[in-house]
């Protein structure tokens, strides 16, 4: 019971501004520990679906760590679908940033890293007992110093990323977020707006499972409330901004009624023949709105896509709110 | 009938191939051997002791397109 109450005071102590993510949380906050014994953090690869908040997470795991004289350590943000080659990278960030710095280097979108730079992390983090690594490229030198320098990659892609590369990363894998911690979320985004419970919980329930939904929700509350001079946010207020805005329930969006339209009115349709009624690419549709549509059992395929009786409920209830805004 | 010697009547000791292909194969920096006259005549100078001097023109080119290549996205936080 005590060891239970210690760990979960250093994960909250770690990570006080976080919502949920407990496994996560517990996993860096051990590897944090470690780093304050050892200054070594593993070379970690955040994985999950988009909007779940990998980069807000290292981020948090970067300000807890400090460099040799107590100052907190530079946090540096990469977009790797920006770096084009080797040489782009150790001209442009590892000689003015990296190279003898005490730095924490996010690699995002790390599936997009080029073929050549991904052939020199093997070689550079194939590290055993000694925490440098000297790299040889172009008839140059490049020191990696693992206690100086600690190395984050995310993505939402893992499957590619070049396996011997991923065979030298320690996995973080996400969870999905429950919708008591979007409604928590929310609140934590809204300091100043009131909420009742029930209100809360429609609110969360219209955001579409990610933080970020969460979080754009709550900017659009705070902007209702001040167009409204007030604090408090009640079911009209909801009714009133959904009206505004075009929340539509669980948060689906306008093609995803659309889908559901049809659906109900076709009984079951291929994806083709969706795709010519709306109007996208099966891609599109396949990747942008049916992935949302099956997670909250909306639709199903079987061959054929057809729509699950919660998607009905849905569809009728967005129709009702279709003849009240008209 | 004596038998008919040499090469056959079109034969070239020369064969095209698109540069791309080639590139593909040897890398940016693989060795070629080239005729030193040919080299020339593109501009390039050869020294006494067989050192290549790159014209002026291509340099500048290179300087240029370095600079128009894509910079790398980044943001760095100094936590307080």
């Amino acid at each position: 019971m005590s060891t239970n109450l210690h760990t979960l005071n250093r994960h909250e102590r770690y990570f006080p501004e976080l919502i949920g993510q407990i496994a996560v949380k517990k996993k860096l906050s051990f590897y944090l520990d470690a780093f304050e014994a050892t200054k070594l953090s593993p070379f970690l690869c955040l994985v999950g679906a988009k909007g779940l908040g990998k980069t807000e997470f290292a981020k948090a795991y970067a300000k807890n760590l400090h460099n040799d004289d107590g100052h907190g350590r530079a946090f540096l943000e990469l977009n790797c679908s920006t770096i084009k080659n080797n040489e782009q990278f150790f001209e442009q960030i590892f000689m003015p940033v990296i190279h003898d710095n005490e730095v924490t280097i996010l690699f995002d979108e790390a599936h997009a890293l080029p073929k050549d730079l991904t052939m020199a992390f093997l070689t550079i983090f194939n590290t055993e007992k000694n925490h440098r690594k000297n790299f040889e490229w172009d008839g140059m030198d490049f020191e990696f110093d693992f206690k100086r320098q600690t190395f984050i990659f995310a993505t939402t892609e893992s499957d590619k990323i070049f396996p011997p590369l991923k065979d030298r990363l320690t996995t973080i894998d996400f969870e999905p977020y429950s919708r008591n911690e979007l409604a928590e979320i929310i609140k934590l985004c809204t300091p100043n707006i009131t909420f009742t419970d029930e209100v809360l919980e429609k609110v969360a329930k219209s955001v579409r499972n990610n933080p970020r939904s969460a979080v754009m929700r709550s900017k659009e509350i705070m902007l209702f409330c001040a167009s409204k001079n007030t604090t408090e946010f009640t079911e009209d207020s909801f009714d009133e901004l959904s009206d505004a805005i075009g929340i539509l329930p669980y948060g689906i969006s306008f093609t995803e009624r659309q889908i559901l339209d049809i659906l109900k009115e076709c009984g079951s349709c291929t994806l083709t023949t969706l795709s010519a009624k709306i109007g996208l690419s099966p891609s599109a549709l396949r990747r942008d709105h049916e992935m949302y549509l099956l997670n909250k059992n909306l639709m199903e395929i079987d061959g054929k896509r057809k729509i699950t009786a919660q998607g009905i409920k849905i569809s009728d209830l967005a129709e009702t709110t279709r003849i009240q805004e008209e | 009938m004596a038998n008919k010697r040499g090469r056959k009547k079109g034969y070239s000791p020369y064969v095209d191939i698109g540069y791309e292909s080639l590139g593909d194969y040897l890398g940016k920096k693989g060795l070629v051997r080239v005729s030193r006259s040919w080299l020339e005549g593109l501009g390039y100078e050869i020294s006494e002791l067989g050192d290549i001097l790159v014209p002026e023109v291509i340099l500048q080119e290179k300087q240029s397109n370095k600079e128009d290549e894509a910079k790398i996205e980044y943001k760095l936080t100094h936590f307080e």
